[in-house]
């Protein structure tokens, strides 16, 4: 059995056997508690726990929750198995006084196990239920696969044109980076761009790697996106629509979420670069738009509050969103056909970065 | 209307009735069926009260034809004889009791003949009536007419029939209605009478279901007796008719004879004062009547008796409403709290309520409220009734219950039953379904009503310390036993002994109420020695001494007082569960 999770356990019987009234001990949610860290620019948790005693019913029945959880983990272990998030909360049906009340319940605690672990759900056998993103581009990888082989896949060549999909653990144990021929990762935010880029080579064309994150990324996205900046030094560029919920994809990418604080730094890339749709763009490339609606606006206000947010390329951004009163779609481009994504707008950018 | 009498203005009364039924509450064909129902049943239950016989009553609705409906009403009562059927059932006012002052359902003499005249006018069919009484050897069975014109009636037919019971009235009438099962349906209206009349076993068969309602009290009720109307409460009408039935008497003997608490010396005084000396009645005028009866109202009388009076009663009040809310599975009970015998205008008037509290009742609605009027629910007109008015004119807030509005139903999970009994019960309207906001009536039902809003926060406490005594339980009888077991299972080492925690966690004197004992756990790590004080009705003290650690004491108490009295003890408040710690100012009570 994994020794964090079983000291847990120890200490809890520990206490029983001294006559200490049980308790576990993690870091604490609350919001003053979650630091945004300059120095390497993401969200973690600060130093402050709670201890929960079993002298509240409602703690020791999260203690108990939190038991059945740690046995049914080993269980999986035992039995080489994973289970689904979802599928841990049906299975909790059986666990009487340790059933959970609902799925949110039951992340919460996997997530407060992570916490206070320092594991990874999936090293905890448990994964979400989102299937992870796509990719594609010339990079291979090797994954291994259920029958305990590792399988090498160029994920350009070996794949058709939905690409290669990220599976939902992406961890060295799972996947390996073997080699590569490309200059940077375009992260992009919705179906129909990507297949745009794919549909036009923009991969082969400008040496890149796409990945289509799906809307706000799922953590396995993340974590690779995490890997290739990390290990392989890919700048990552996220290419979104323009919207103030797109900008808050970008800051999940690049910064963590208060959600994961405690896994920020290895799901955040602090370095990505974000590269439209900007408010400056909607008026550069006079694109089509939509109005800003109340929760738009609303939105955008609270982004100025964020210190995600707090530099000057995005105050000016945000500020010109609300000035505007305007906000655009990544697809929008096609204005000026669909080529121009591709040949222009991307190309002119990305030039603005540094990628030539 | 009551001023109406002699044949001659008799015929007009039914004529008037059958152009204006609404007033009798037959104004749409399914308050019209309602109504037939609940006439007959009035009228069964009176019988049966008035005979000192439990009664047994069987409804039938059936449907025939689209829009017409067979009812039937069969009860144990003492029948009418044969003779009478006519002018009791097929006369409008023909009330034999019409000056007595008692304590009736039914409406002197209009109720069921209303409904026969409805039945008469919407589909041509007679009232068939089966009736045996105990001196006959046989059952008649009758068919019956009014003849509205004369306001007489007709019988049809009348032959001798086979009907195997003791004495019983069956009366089955065919009436174009409409069936509707709703709050203010048949089905509710039986089951709200079954709780004022817990004597009563109903067999009722619905065009939509068929159930049965078993007495829940096995002692027929009381009979109320008849006394003479007290004069401060006679209406002038009525003053008019009762003198007149006596043409050739004194004016002081009548008032002495025909009305209570009236002396021969008040009489003469009255007699005196208005200047009538000597006269007969008969030589007596419209304007003199009158200078009579505004006398009458200036002089002091002794109360009316108040004996004439039924309510339910306390112990079978709370039988019936324990039985019929079972549904609900209430936490809590109050005690029956009774108010009166007062007076309102020379009618006694005495005022019962109960309430319950909890369970499965609902929560975010305003609270149930049950009215009854001389033992009749009273399913219209809530709005204009003084027993909603006084339980919407109380600051519930103060005893727990929230009242989102002021002067409207409070919201919780309370259901509140509150019967007024009356010689006179004084409603609104002719088709008596709600009380009218008499000031009298209006007090006593504020000073019930609080009554029991005390006892419903007492009820509420318990209620919420119920809940935290719950949650410690199922800690340290579930919780920690799970969690210890799991530990142990996961590391496959022994299972750990959780009695040292248990105190730990808990630290208090735990009180919970089981049935009809309170249970005393001393859950902290020393001997402890302590009074406990019950206070609620009642006040009851007991007295615990050395009770060691993990020691239990019961105390036999009776779950009514348990359930609505507040639970003291001498120790601090971090040391009790489910309890109180005795303020000083009871200490010495």
């Amino acid at each position: 059995m994994n020794d964090k999770l079983k000291s847990i356990v120890e200490d809890i019987y520990q206490d029983i056997i001294n006559g200490r009234i049980p308790k576990v001990e993690l870091k604490s949610r609350n919001k003053e508690n979650i630091v945004f860290d300059n120095l390497i620019g993401v969200w973690k948790y600060g130093n402050e726990t709670v201890k929960r005693y079993a002298s509240k019913a409602s703690s020791a029945l999260s203690i108990l929750k939190m038991l059945y959880i740690i046995d049914f983990v080993d269980e999986m272990e035992r039995g080489k198995k994973t289970s689904t998030l979802r599928e841990m909360y049906y299975i909790s049906e059986g666990w009487g006084l340790g059933k959970f009340q609902n799925q949110d319940e039951s992340d919460l605690m996997t997530e407060d196990l992570e916490v206070m672990t320092g594991l990874l759900r999936e090293e905890m056998h448990l994964r979400p239920e989102e299937n992870g993103a796509s990719l594609i581009g010339n990079i291979t990888i090797e994954e291994l696969n259920r029958k305990g082989e590792w399988k090498r896949i160029n994920c350009r060549d070996d794949v058709g044109d939905a690409g290669y999909t990220i599976p939902s653990n992406v961890e060295a144990e799972k996947l390996k980076f073997v080699g590569h021929d490309v200059d940077f990762v375009l992260a992009i935010e919705t179906g129909g761009m990507f297949d745009r880029l794919v549909e036009n080579g923009f991969d082969e064309k400008m040496r890149s790697l796409l990945v289509h994150i799906k809307g706000q990324p799922a953590r396995s996205t993340k974590r690779l996106l995490n890997r290739l900046n990390k290990e392989l030094g890919l700048p990552i560029v996220v290419f979104t629509d323009g919207d103030p919920w797109s900008f808050r994809i970008f800051a999940s990418i690049a910064y963590g979420a208060i959600k994961t604080a405690h896994l920020s730094e290895i799901l955040a890339t602090p370095n990505s670069s974000f590269i439209g749709i900007t408010a400056s763009d909607i008026l550069r490339y006079e694109l089509p738009t939509d109005k800003l609606n109340e929760r738009d606006i609303e939105a955008l206000n609270a982004e100025l509050e964020d210190p995600r947010f707090n530099t000057p390329f995005w105050r000016a951004e945000i500020e010109t969103m609300l000035k505007i009163g305007k906000k655009a779609e990544q697809q929008a481009l096609a204005k000026y056909g669909l080529d121009f994504v591709t040949d222009t707008y991307l190309p002119e950018k990305l030039a603005e970065i540094g990628i030539e | 209307m009551k001023t109406y009498e002699g044949k001659a203005r008799a015929i007009s009364i039914a004529e008037f009735f059958d152009k204006n039924k609404q007033m009798l509450g037959f104004d749409s064909p399914q308050k019209a069926l309602f109504m037939t129902v609940k006439e007959a049943v009035d009228n069964s239950l009176d019988a049966c009260t008035d005979a000192g016989i439990l009664p047994k009553i069987e409804i039938s609705v059936q449907p025939l034809e689209k829009d017409k409906f067979v009812v039937e009403v069969k009860d144990n009562g003492p029948g009418i004889p044969r003779i009478e059927v006519g002018n009791s059932l097929g006369k409008i006012l023909y009330g034999s009791r019409f000056h007595a002052e008692r304590q009736t359902r039914g409406q002197q003499g209009i109720g069921i003949s209303a409904a026969i005249l409805y039945a008469q006018r919407t589909t041509g069919t007679p009232v068939e009536v089966i009736t045996k009484t105990k001196r006959d050897l046989t059952a008649y069975k009758m068919k019956m007419e009014i003849d509205i014109k004369k306001n007489e009636p007709i019988i049809i037919s009348e032959e001798p029939f086979i009907w195997d019971v003791e004495s019983g009235l069956w009366i089955k009438l065919v009436l174009k209605g409409k069936y509707v099962n709703n709050k203010q349906g048949i089905e509710e209206y039986i089951k709200q009478t079954a709780i004022a009349n817990p004597q009563t076993y109903f067999i009722v068969k619905l065009p939509d279901k068929n159930f049965e309602i078993p007495r829940s009290v096995n002692e027929p009720p009381p009979i109320p007796i008849e006394i003479k109307p007290h004069p401060q409460g006679v209406e002038l009408g009525e003053l008019i008719s009762i003198m007149r039935e006596f043409p050739d008497s004194k004016i002081e003997e009548v008032l002495t004879n025909s009305f209570s608490r009236v002396s021969l010396d008040i009489a003469r005084q009255i007699v005196q004062k208005v200047g009538l000396e000597g006269k007969k009645l008969s030589e007596l005028k419209e304007r003199d009547f009158e200078a009579l009866y505004e006398t009458i109202k200036s002089f002091k009388f002794m109360e009316p008796r108040k004996d004439c009076l039924s309510p339910i009663g306390s112990s079978a009040l709370y039988k019936s409403v324990t039985v019929s809310f079972e549904e609900y599975h209430p936490s809590y009970f109050s005690l029956p709290v009774t108010k009166g015998v007062y007076v309102y205008s020379g009618h006694p008037f005495i005022i019962e309520a109960i309430a319950a509290y909890g369970g499965n009742i609902p929560k975010d609605e305003p609270v149930k409220v049950l009215r009854f009027a001389n033992r009749v629910p009273l399913l219209y007109q809530a709005g204009s009734c003084a027993i909603t008015k006084a339980i919407s004119s109380i600051n519930w807030n103060q005893y727990g219950i929230s009242q989102p509005v002021k002067d409207q139903l409070p919201v919780g999970p309370v259901i509140i039953i509150v019967h007024v009994a009356s010689s006179k019960i004084p409603f609104t309207n002719e088709a008596k379904e709600a009380i009218a906001q008499v000031p009298e009536i209006m007090d006593a039902l504020d000073q019930a009503l609080k009554a029991l809003g005390r006892q419903i926060k007492a009820m509420k406490t318990k209620e919420e310390h119920k809940g935290k005594v719950e949650e410690k339980f199922s800690l340290i009888e579930k919780i920690l036993p799970a969690i210890s077991q799991k530990t142990a299972k996961i590391l496959d080492l022994p299972e750990p002994d959780i009695k040292p925690i248990i105190s730990k966690v808990m630290g208090v004197v735990a009180f919970r109420q089981l049935e009809d004992s309170l249970i005393i756990d001393n859950f902290t790590e020393n001997e402890q020695s302590f009074e406990v004080h019950i206070i609620g009705e009642e006040k009851l003290k007991f007295e615990v001494r050395s009770l060691k650690p993990f020691e239990r004491r019961e105390l036999k108490v009776g779950k009514g007082v348990l359930s609505i009295s507040e639970i003291y003890a001498t120790l601090p408040d971090n040391m009790l569960l489910g309890a109180y710690t005795l303020p000083e100012a009871f200490k010495n009570e």
